[in-house]
């Protein structure tokens, strides 16, 4: 089964098309700008999800029914779904950005916080919700929900090595704030007349600074009892990471980017931990007895022992550990062409590849941008990627010294009204930021 | 410069004001919230239910009730033991006293012949198909007074045509345990039927009593005596079997099943089990129906649900029990299937074939075994 892909934020392809955006070596650290500048507040909201909230709603006579309505076929449900489910989201705010122009290269300094959430759910959840326990056997695993906030201080450096040739590289020191996972590596149910089995592995860490979770006397976490902390501690993660990059310029107008972005990871200490594992059966009651029928107690017997099925799927204590995890990576590639005959229009493409756990995330845009001056620029795109249609547009505006800057990238396919809440499978992004060039 | 710079900003809060699909709107109410799960098909295991014993059936249905006072469990064995008690004679001393002509001498009392039913419900054996085995008849005296009485009778017991008797003379010793309760009983009189005696004792007798009295025998009585009376009566016991003519033939409504079925809006559920059944009777259901809750006057109204009918049950010993495959389907012909508190019940029970002579133990019984339930066509959760 297939893992949710964290997403990544250095992502904005339309920083290469924008002349006056100063922030451009976040998608390659070989850019430079032409003076230094500092840059507070840049925030920027990414989700991802590669199926859409059609796939649960459904227009109806008076109103909408959801997907688990009897109105619904289950081929066209379970037909829309994907077979891991999954939404992602990535919250990055910039604390502050300083860049400047010394001994031939071009630095920058900043720091970021940045946070991630995700949560996967398999298809066959879904399935058994729909159509029952007619199939037999179900794979649940990679069932999963997470988040995690880091801190991130990264030096980058720009150096033009020819005419038409720069790199570049950043180093990140990264220091994990919270994380919390549940992991369900391994689900496999089984359904028969005579029993249900179920064989679980699930894992759920989280790092201690957040509270401790508290324990019953069987030893069973108590997800919803969490004492809290307020007590300022050491990180409860720490790492590294590394953004490598390239621009050439084979001729004039023409400007080749080549960019790999957070290779690395990190050290994450989870001071609370817990598992489960093995398998249960479910064969139903045994004992009950022919006074309990009289009783009227068939009904609670067969939640008692319903409930002692449900333990199994209990996360007993397990613990505390250290565990690395990977950053996800970010491959991006793009071509711009300024026009000869009016220089401020180009055009060009992009591509980025996003990888993490052997998942990837693909897309390709056409670009176009207008860049009048260094004061403003507005750039346009619309590609393909792995969900579908792809579309973006981007502003940079100068006010005085301060530069505004803007972006939005979204798929096609429409929001629920009142919410923007995607309709289809779609990569969003919203950026917004402010600069001051010194 | 304005226009550079407003009209793409213009542009995009353009595109981006037509996202939204009104087709999807949830809002002011709009998301209706009914859903239906495992629209094809459920199953759940619902395990073992019993035994269902004929003690624990005695002892909770209303039919049993008229047994559960004369029903016991035998402690050796776990047979079913049925008893009876019924008073044989009894006389009072100060009525000897003023029927003789002069009690202060010796006097001989003769009341002539006494006799009784078994007592209990014996009698109602053979009418319900039951068989009496083993059985057993003690025949039991108190004396009031503070010194021994010797008396004289001839004991029979009857079954039906057949009689068996036997002669007792003796005498009832002083009761050295006077107290201020009852003086205890003495077993005067024991005999255990033969095993060929399968017809339940139909009277007890004792014929000829004759009881010699001391003088003026109220004065024996003491301070502590509680009763001032001799008394005599019987002690019966059997255990029961069945006779191989043995045919019931039933209808009841089973109530207060409290099954809330109906909140799960149900449309067809078939409940599968395997019937171990023990007791050497076989059954055969011939109609279920689920009762609507009971109306204050008319007839019994059933509700629209289909159930299997004509289910056969095996016979079985506890050696050897009938295994019963079997599967209700209970389906609506309208609507979901209601909450089940009432259930129509239509019955034959036969008794299995070289069932005689064996008597039944407490333990035998049905049980459901391996019964599973499987809901098709969804369980649907209504919006509320």
């Amino acid at each position: 089964m297939l893992a949710a892909i964290p997403v990544s934020a250095q992502t904005f392809q339309e920083a290469l098309f924008l002349d006056g955006y100063t922030l451009s070596y976040r998608y390659n650290p070989a850019i430079s700008n032409e003076s230094g500048f500092l840059s507070v507040g840049q925030w920027e909201n990414h989700q991802r999800n590669n199926v859409g909230a059609a796939a649960f709603l459904y227009p109806a006579d008076d109103g909408v029914v959801t997907a688990l309505h009897s109105s619904v076929p289950a081929g066209t449900f379970l037909g829309s779904l994907k077979e891991d489910n999954y939404f992602n989201g990535n919250i990055n705010f910039n604390l502050f950005s300083y860049g400047w122009r010394g001994n031939g290269t071009y630095q920058t300094l900043e720091a970021n916080i940045r946070s991630q959430y995700d949560v996967s759910v398999p298809r066959e959840v879904f399935e058994i919700l729909k159509n029952g326990t007619g199939k037999g056997t179900y794979d649940l695993g990679d069932l999963r929900i997470g988040g995690k906030a880091y801190l991130e201080m990264a030096w980058g450096c720009s150096w033009k090595l020819s005419d038409m040739i720069s790199v570049g590289a950043r180093a990140k020191l990264l220091a994990g704030v919270e994380s919390v996972r549940y992991n369900v590596t391994r689900f496999d149910l089984s359904f028969s007349e005579e029993k249900y089995v179920a064989d679980v592995e699930a894992e759920v860490d989280l790092t201690s600074r957040i509270g401790k979770m508290k324990v019953n006397d069987e030893g069973y976490i108590n997800f919803l009892d969490i004492s809290a902390k307020d007590k300022w501690k050491l990180p409860s993660g720490a790492g590294l990471a590394l953004d490598l990059g390239i621009l050439v310029t084979p001729v004039e107008g023409l400007t080749v980017s080549a960019s790999v972005l957070d290779l690395g990871g990190l050290l994450w200490y989870y001071g609370n931990a817990g598992y489960s594992s093995g398998t249960t059966e479910f064969t139903g009651l045994e004992t009950l007895t022919y006074d309990e029928l009289q009783n009227g107690q068939l009904m609670v017997r067969l939640n008692e022992v319903g409930n002692e099925f449900m333990k199994s799927l209990k996360i007993k204590e397990a613990k505390k550990k250290i565990k690395p995890e990977a950053t996800p990576f970010t491959l991006n590639a793009a071509a711009r062409y300024s026009l000869p005959m009016y220089k401020p229009l180009s055009a060009g493409v992009t591509g980025t590849l996003t990888g993490w756990q052997g998942m990837s995330y693909k897309e390709c845009r056409f670009c176009l941008a207008w860049n009048p001056s260094a004061r403003i620029g507005v750039t346009a795109n619309a590609g393909f990627g792995d969900y579908g249609p792809v579309w973006g547009v981007a502003l940079s505006a100068a006010v005085l010294k301060f530069h505004i800057n803007a972006g939005l990238q979204s798929g096609f396919g429409g929001t629920i009204p009142y919410t923007h809440t995607p309709l289809k499978a779609q990569s969003k992004r919203l950026t917004v930021g402010l600069t001051y060039n010194l | 410069m304005k226009n550079t710079f407003f009209v793409p900003v213009l542009t995009a809060l353009a595109v981006l004001s037509g996202c939204s699909n009104r087709d999807y709107d949830i809002s002011e109410g709009r998301l209706k919230k009914e859903i239906t799960l495992f629209e094809d098909e459920i199953s759940i295991p619902l395990g073992s239910i019993g035994p269902i014993t004929v003690m624990s059936t005695l002892m909770n249905s209303s039919i049993g009730a008229i047994f559960a006072d004369y029903i016991e469990e035998d402690p050796t064995d776990g047979s079913l033991l049925m008893k009876g008690k019924s008073d044989l004679y009894s006389v009072n001393v100060y009525s000897m006293e003023s029927s003789v002509p002069d009690p202060s001498v010796p006097f001989t009392w003769s009341p002539g012949d006494q006799s009784s039913d078994a007592g209990g419900i014996v009698s109602l054996m053979s009418w319900v198909g039951l068989q009496a085995l083993e059985q057993h008849v003690d025949i039991q005296a108190t004396n009031p007074l503070s010194q021994a009485v010797a008396f004289k009778a001839d004991a029979s017991v009857t079954c039906y045509d057949d009689t068996y008797t036997s002669t007792y003379d003796s005498s009832v010793p002083l009761d050295f345990n006077i107290n201020r309760r009852q003086p205890e009983p003495y077993i005067i009189y024991s005999l255990d039927l033969p095993s060929t005696a399968t017809d339940p004792v139909s009277f007890i007798s004792l014929d000829d009593l004759t009881m010699e009295m001391p003088a003026n025998p109220s004065d024996k009585l003491t301070d502590d005596t509680v009763s001032d009376v001799f008394t005599f009566s019987s002690l019966y016991q059997c255990k029961i079997g069945i006779m191989e003519s043995f045919a019931l033939e039933q209808s009841t409504i089973l109530e207060d099943l409290a099954l809330p079925i109906g909140q799960f809006n149900l449309h067809k559920c078939e409940i599968s089990f395997t019937l171990e059944n023990t007791l050497p009777l076989s059954v055969t259901i011939d109609s279920l129906a689920i009762i609507k809750p009971a109306a204050t006057e008319g007839a019994e109204e059933v509700e629209d649900v289909s159930i299997t009918q004509d289910i056969t049950i095996q016979g079985g010993s506890i050696e050897n029990p009938g295994l019963t495959p079997v599967k209700l389907v209970v389906e609506a012909r309208e609507g979901t299937i209601p909450d089940i508190n009432r259930l129509y019940i239509a019955f034959k029970i036969n008794a299995q074939s070289g069932c005689g002579g064996v008597a039944i133990s407490t333990k035998q019984g049905l049980t459901i075994q391996s019964s599973s339930a499987k809901i098709s066509g969804g369980i649907t959760i209504p919006e509320k």
